[in-house]
């Protein structure tokens, strides 16, 4: 199709087929442009957690204070979650550049929300560390506990206030996974993050393409 | 109540009203980045939203981003109803049994 219609073919008439046609090229074209695809997250987020707490698991070897992951293993993990957070913020910010109304401000408060946990997750984990806890066997399991039910919590909100199936379900099944993983302890609760929780993710991408195939 | 609404009834603007009504009611876009989702130029965009404006089935609002002068543009009330009747009439012509569409 002519992507610079002049006012010609406007003049032509449309018939009822040819008119739907086009309604529905648009929303497909809305929906790849405006709409936050569920996918690209999930995907982003699953290999995270897969390759990241596999690298983890991997690298724990027995030390002074208990068994723990390498720098090496905590480096690898501290990459891919960036990478993660670095393509969900591009991917989000340039899907919604320019629109504005509610879901807008529902995304800003989301977003926000989203800091506000995680600065509160770093400093409760610093007073954690600096606590004799950190000698302990628990440094571990609560090193994961708290962000993942952060995680977990924040998705079943967030899942709450667009109406998403997907996520919501996604919450609840981090929770029950980080909830799991504490009872498994270091260093087998890395395997269970890895395969459950970034498994979780991949599980929510495949839905969302399911979801989309039947929308289409 | 057969007719097709002439204003939506023409190709650029009924994707212009595809692409508004695909969005949440009360929702806007700038305009720059409505032109990116419609592949359009300025000048055909902004001729389109006109009459669209004129029928009272668009509104554009004019506000500020720091010192630039942003445009939004969404559908009016009486455009999403004018764009559902319109979507309601076009599927009875395709599906002459589906009589309860119209009213």
């Amino acid at each position: 199709m002519d992507p610079h219609p002049t006012t010609t073919p406007d003049e032509q008439g449309l018939d009822p087929a040819e008119s739907l046609a086009l309604i529905e090229a648009q929303r497909a074209r809305v929906r790849d442009a405006v709409e936050v695809d569920g996918r690209v997250i999930f995907a982003a987020w699953g290999v995270a957690w897969l390759v990241g707490y596999l690298a983890l698991h991997a690298t724990t070897r027995e030390t002074a204070a208990g068994p723990s992951p390498s720098g090496l293993g905590f480096a690898v993990f501290g990459v891919l979650l960036a990478a993660a957070l670095v393509t969900t913020v591009v991917h989000i910010s340039r899907r919604t550049a320019g629109v504005r109304g509610e879901s807008s401000r529902i995304g800003a408060m989301l977003g926000l929300g989203w800091a506000v946990a995680f600065v509160t997750v770093f400093a409760v984990m610093a007073a954690v560390m600096r606590s004799e806890v950190a000698d302990g066997p628990m440094a571990g399991v609560l090193a994961n506990t708290i962000p993942c039910l952060v995680v977990g919590v924040l998705y079943l909100g967030q899942g709450a206030a667009w109406q998403e199936r997907t996520q919501f379900a996604l919450g609840a099944w981090i929770c029950l996974v980080t909830a799991a993983a504490a009872f498994v302890g270091v260093p087998d609760l890395y395997l269970v993050m890895a395969l459950a929780g970034g498994g979780g993710f991949l599980v929510g991408a495949a839905a969302e393409q399911v979801l989309r195939g039947r929308r289409a | 109540m057969s007719d097709l609404d002439p204003v939506i009834h023409a190709q650029s603007r009924l994707r212009v009203m595809a692409t508004l009504a695909a969005m949440a009611a009360g929702e806007e876009i700038t305009f720059p980045r409505l032109q990116q989702v419609l592949e359009m130029t300025a000048g055909n965009l902004s001729t389109h939203l006109r009459k669209l404006e004129d029928a009272g089935y668009v509104a554009q609002s004019k506000t500020h981003r720091g010192r630039t002068p942003v445009t939004y543009v969404g559908l009016t009330e009486p455009g999403r109803r004018a764009y559902d009747d319109y979507l309601a009439t076009l599927r009875a012509m395709l599906d002459p049994t589906r009589q309860e569409q119209t009213s």
